[in-house]
């Protein structure tokens, strides 16, 4: 309370215009640093949902390839099966009519892991489509995800070596193979 | 006390100064920020472009090789050397301003 009689109690107060001028200043920093940081709250967002979807297609499409490519058998399946034998692979969409679902992997053991996060579209999301080129069977394989409002479409054509005849079905979106050994 | 009534604040000149340059500051970071989408992109883009490139030398291994003009020779040791002829074929990819080129050797089916 002292302080009142001593230096401050001296000061004029601010004016009408003074207040003014200051809030208008406030105001427009204010309304500059929250568009940048909508800006930049939008953009990391948007990083993020590309880097996630990415990482999700181009590392399942990796790790099919890897597998199928050595398949000393392989049919092609219209859809997802209703049951498994045991000795075979099997790569399916694990619901086909959800908008979104994963990609699953079973082994011959039986058990089946998801491969995708539940970003890859439920129809036409994973397709296979076998076909001859000369002697040689390419398998054609596409995988179509979205997440967030990204999209993302990734396809790639292998060569399969041990095969000796086409599948008797060539297009579907699932397959079950066998591996050497 | 006396000196708290000698001291000067801002002038308004100063403090939109002060603001410019903090602007700048915090444009340079989000400049940062923006960049790394873009690199981000360019990421996609490769692995399409790969993908594609995959996808035609399957093409070119299915076809066989278009001549024999390049050989491939192998040494094993104390055990001689063998040489194929074939082709050495390459496919590139693109993707945006992305491209990856795999090279193969396409050997010469032996004479039955």
């Amino acid at each position: 309370m002292s302080v009142k009689r001593g230096a401050l109690s001296d000061q004029r107060g601010i004016t009408l215009v003074e207040l003014m001028v200051a809030s208008a200043v406030l105001g427009m920093v204010v309304l500059v640093a929250s568009s940048l940081y909508a800006f930049g709250a939008s953009t990391f967002r948007l990083g993020e949902s590309q880097a996630w979807l990415q990482a999700n297609m181009d590392t399942a499409l990796r790790s099919i390839v890897s597998r199928v490519r050595n398949a000393t058998e392989l049919q092609v399946m219209t859809s997802t099966p209703g049951a498994f034998d045991s000795g075979w692979y099997y790569i399916y969409l694990k619901d086909p009519s959800a908008e979104t679902t994963s990609v699953q992997l079973r082994s011959p053991g039986g058990s089946a892991v998801a491969i995708t996060d539940d970003l890859v579209q439920g129809e036409d999301g994973l397709r296979f489509h076998a076909r001859l080129v000369e002697d040689d069977i390419l398998l054609d394989i596409s995988l179509q995800g979205s997440y967030r409002s990204r999209t993302r479409q990734s396809s790639v054509t292998i060569l399969l070596g041990n095969l000796t005849s086409l599948p008797p079905n060539t297009s579907g979106a699932a397959v079950r193979f066998r591996l050497p050994g | 006390m006396k000196s708290r009534n000698s001291e000067h604040g801002f002038t308004l000149l100063e403090v939109l100064v002060a603001i410019v340059v903090l602007g700048l500051a915090v444009g340079s970071i989000l400049l940062v920020f923006s960049n790394s989408v873009t690199w981000l992109w360019a990421a996609g883009q490769r692995s399409e472009a790969l993908n594609a490139a995959e996808t035609g030398i399957a093409q070119k291994l299915a076809e066989g090789p278009k001549s024999d003009d390049d050989e491939l020779s192998i040494e094993f040791p104390g055990a001689g050397k063998m040489t194929v002829k074939g082709e050495l074929a390459e496919a590139t990819g693109t993707s945006g301003n992305q491209s990856s080129t795999i090279t193969a050797f396409l050997p010469e089916e032996p004479e039955e």
